[in-house]
């Protein structure tokens, strides 16, 4: 990798599609802290095979399939505690995955939009958890109300921003 | 996928998604989940949907070092506040133009100019974060990223305006132009860009080629900047920086005020210099010139090496150097664990051919297996090695003669070691083309071109702090792995739990071991006080 264009080809590619990578990688393990230790995974196995990338393909799909063969790995070793530990599921969310690629990117893309349409108590409560990463608990301390109200108001908000970005893709879809 | 669900399933499952991934749901709960993603592509585009989202607001905490925030910047990553507001004036067309803050919004705009606009255009316009370097190696490193403890793994991006804070250890950074460097803890540095960093503490050592001419490094009173191709700077705790010349020339400018551009040095190989800043103001710094010292400096990231405890050299016999070896009959009317077959009919000896003795396993009928073991149980040593590292070579030839196998349990080649927890091995086939390629449990690495008929070395080397093993392949990081769970290799070796074992089974072609070695790194974690490259007398 001592090539300079390819690193920076390495670089250009993974800072367009590292994102959805991680997503994907979320969407199969279901877990944060594994998620992010599987994405540093991929990341270094998609580096240090680079040069087995054929310039011009799909860097996302070959990022996917590592990071799916990572995942399996992984899932062999915990099955116990793995939500997709069957690869009936696992086929069915990277299914579902490729199969909405263009809506999934769509609905990143009105993320942003549609947290401004929060309420400020309810973009609050999300800047902490996400943007100051404190634990659900530990907001709940915070805001003065118990971890119980803080997990029902985050599934509260997470289902209007779910609604809120779908609906933006339809109306974009349509227009 | 049109709808199949029920408003009712659609909320259970939205709620079963929501606990599951608060970590509240319970073993029932991630059942049904499960069988719901199973059962109902519907279910499973939901779920995919929610980690996306989840994983979208995750995004921001992640890359926050890199000085990011796409929601907080209210615009999408990539869209300017400026292009947001006439993508918004576009949808809302006639309607948009009736609210008063617009056309007072747009007189604002008008008046300063098209020049201003333009400008406005070009500045705010967010675009994601680059990452402008990479670690491409790091050895026994602590420290910080951004104030976040890390290991520095290698592989991890960096980013523009990111500061290394190395506790000890070695990192080598690649940066995207081309320039690498080698940083050795402690040490403090910022990454400045796609080839140019600033360092305030520590040493570094670069090696810079043709197309990053120009890589600079800022220090406290000295900005050294490559005219290609080999240097090291040190800067002391009390700010006196050296720049050493390995290869190639440098340019070193010391400021001598604010608004000076300073001295100017051009150093050639094997020229150093020492400044130091001056003590008073007015006054020059102070500036020796002196011979450069290489061996100061830690221009590599060398491994360390492990103690040898188990090996096998060349043409010897493995048998008189403690292996044992198991040459047995499979198939029907077998026992299950194997009929032994007689040592000394094992199609095995020794070779020596373009200048490399090696011992050959020579082709085996297809029921046929032939390993060398190291059938102790030493539970004392494997709990050693799990606890300091270990690390296993091999030097394998796999020849072209004879069908290549046609299912990969039939590798011409495997080795591995096992401990109390894992085994950790390697499958070394070859493709159609005569090149070699391993296969993990997880992972398959090569082809490696090139290497028809050719010895190929393996190293494994375990890492007890990650839990993972990694691959190199002639001196090559590929990747890791992280062993396989004991239970599935017993099945392999019908009950027995060798320590070590090389071999070859079922493959009809002939495969040639030159070395196989396996040791603990019970030396390993001083590495900043004698790495193999630096003087033992460093500063």
């Amino acid at each position: 990798m001592s090539d300079s264009p390819r690193t920076e080809e390495y670089v250009r590619l993974w800072t367009t599609h590292g994102q959805q990578v991680y997503a994907y990688i979320l969407s199969l393990v279901a877990n944060r802290a594994d998620a992010e230790e599987l994405f540093q995974d991929v990341s270094m196995t998609l580096w240090v095979k680079f040069d087995q990338f054929i310039p011009g393909s799909d860097f996302r799909a070959w990022a996917y399939r590592v990071a799916l063969n990572k995942v399996g790995s992984f899932q062999q070793l915990r099955r116990h505690r793995t939500l997709l530990c069957t690869s009936e599921a696992l086929e069915m969310v990277d299914q579902a995955i490729l199969a909405g690629v263009g809506r999934l990117d769509a609905q990143h893309d009105a993320l942003a939009d549609c947290l401004d349409k929060l309420t400020p108590r309810d973009r609050d409560l999300i800047d902490r958890r996400y943007r100051q990463g404190t634990s659900p608990k530990a907001v709940a301390e915070q805001v003065g109300r118990s971890a119980t109200a803080v997990y029902k108001a985050l599934s509260r908000i997470h289902n209007t921003l779910l609604d809120c970005v779908q609906r933006a893709t339809v109306t974009e879809g349509r227009s | 996928m049109n709808s199949q669900l029920t408003s009712e399933q659609i909320a259970r499952i939205r709620e079963l998604i929501q606990a599951v991934y608060h970590e509240q749901a319970n073993p029932e709960e991630m059942t049904e989940l499960r069988q719901w993603i199973e059962s109902s592509r519907e279910a499973a585009w939901l779920y995919a949907q929610y980690m996306h989202l989840f994983a979208g607001l995750h995004w921001d905490k992640m890359h926050q070092s890199a000085g990011t925030s796409s929601h907080d910047s209210r615009t999408p990553a990539g869209k300017s506040p400026v292009l947001g507001f006439l993508g918004q004036a576009f949808q809302q067309g006639a309607n948009f133009f009736s609210h008063g803050y617009v056309l007072w919004l747009l007189a604002a705009m008008i008046l300063p100019g098209i020049l201003f606009l333009l400008v406005i255009l070009n500045v705010v316009q967010q675009t994601p974060p680059t990452p402008v370097a990479v670690v491409s190696r790091s050895r026994d490193c602590a420290g910080r990223l951004d104030d976040r403890p890390t290991t520095f793994y290698p592989g991890s991006n960096l980013f523009s305006e990111q500061t290394l804070v190395i506790d000890e250890g070695l990192v080598e950074i690649q940066f995207a132009d081309g320039a690498r460097t080698v940083l050795e803890g402690p040490a403090t540095f910022v990454i400045r860009g796609r080839n140019a960093g600033s360092l305030t503490r520590g040493r570094l050592a670069a090696v810079v080629p043709p197309e990053a001419r120009g890589f600079a490094v800022e220090t406290p009173s000295a900005r050294v900047v490559d005219l290609g191709t080999e240097f090291g700077v040190w800067v002391d705790d009390r700010g006196r920086v050296e720049a050493h010349v390995f290869g190639g020339q440098i340019g070193v400018t010391v400021p001598t005020s604010t608004d000076s551009p300073g001295l100017a040095a051009l150093l050639i190989k094997g020229e150093a210099v020492r400044i130091a800043a001056a003590d008073t103001v007015g006054k020059s710094p102070t500036i020796v010139r002196m011979p450069a010292a290489a061996k100061r400096f830690t221009r590599s990231i060398d491994l360390p090496e492990p103690t040898i405890l188990f090996a096998h050299h060349g043409s010897a016999d493995p048998t008189t150097e403690g292996w044992i070896l198991h040459y047995r009959q499979y198939g029907e009317g077998t026992p299950e664990k194997g009929k032994r077959l007689a040592a000394t009919r094992a199609p095995v000896g020794p070779i020596e051919e373009g200048g490399v003795a090696a011992w050959s396993f020579g082709p085996l009928n297809p029921e046929r297996r032939a390993f060398y073991i190291i059938d102790d149980d030493p539970k004392q040593l494997r709990a050693e090695a799990q606890e300091k590292g270990w690390v296993l070579r091999a030097r394998v030839w796999i020849g072209d003669k004879g069908p290549h196998p046609g299912r990969e349990s039939n590798a011409p080649c495997h080795f591995g070691y096992r401990d109390e927890e894992h085994s950790w091995g390697l499958w070394i086939l070859s493709d159609p083309e005569g090149n070699q390629y391993a296969r993990t449990t997880e992972s398959v690495f090569g082809p490696f071109p090139g290497s028809r008929n050719q010895y190929v070395d393996y190293e494994l080397r375990y890492h007890p702090a990650r839990k993972n093993a990694e691959l190199f392949v002639n001196g090559r990081l590929m990747g890791t792995f992280k062993g396989a769970p004991k239970r599935k290799i017993d099945e392999e070796e019908e009950g027995h739990s060798p320590l070590l074992r090389f071999g070859t089974y079922f493959v009809p072609t002939e495969v040639r071991i030159a070395k196989f070695e396996w040791g603990i790194l019970r030396d390993a974690p001083d590495v900043a006080a004698k790495p193999n490259n630096v003087d033992q007398d460093k500063k």
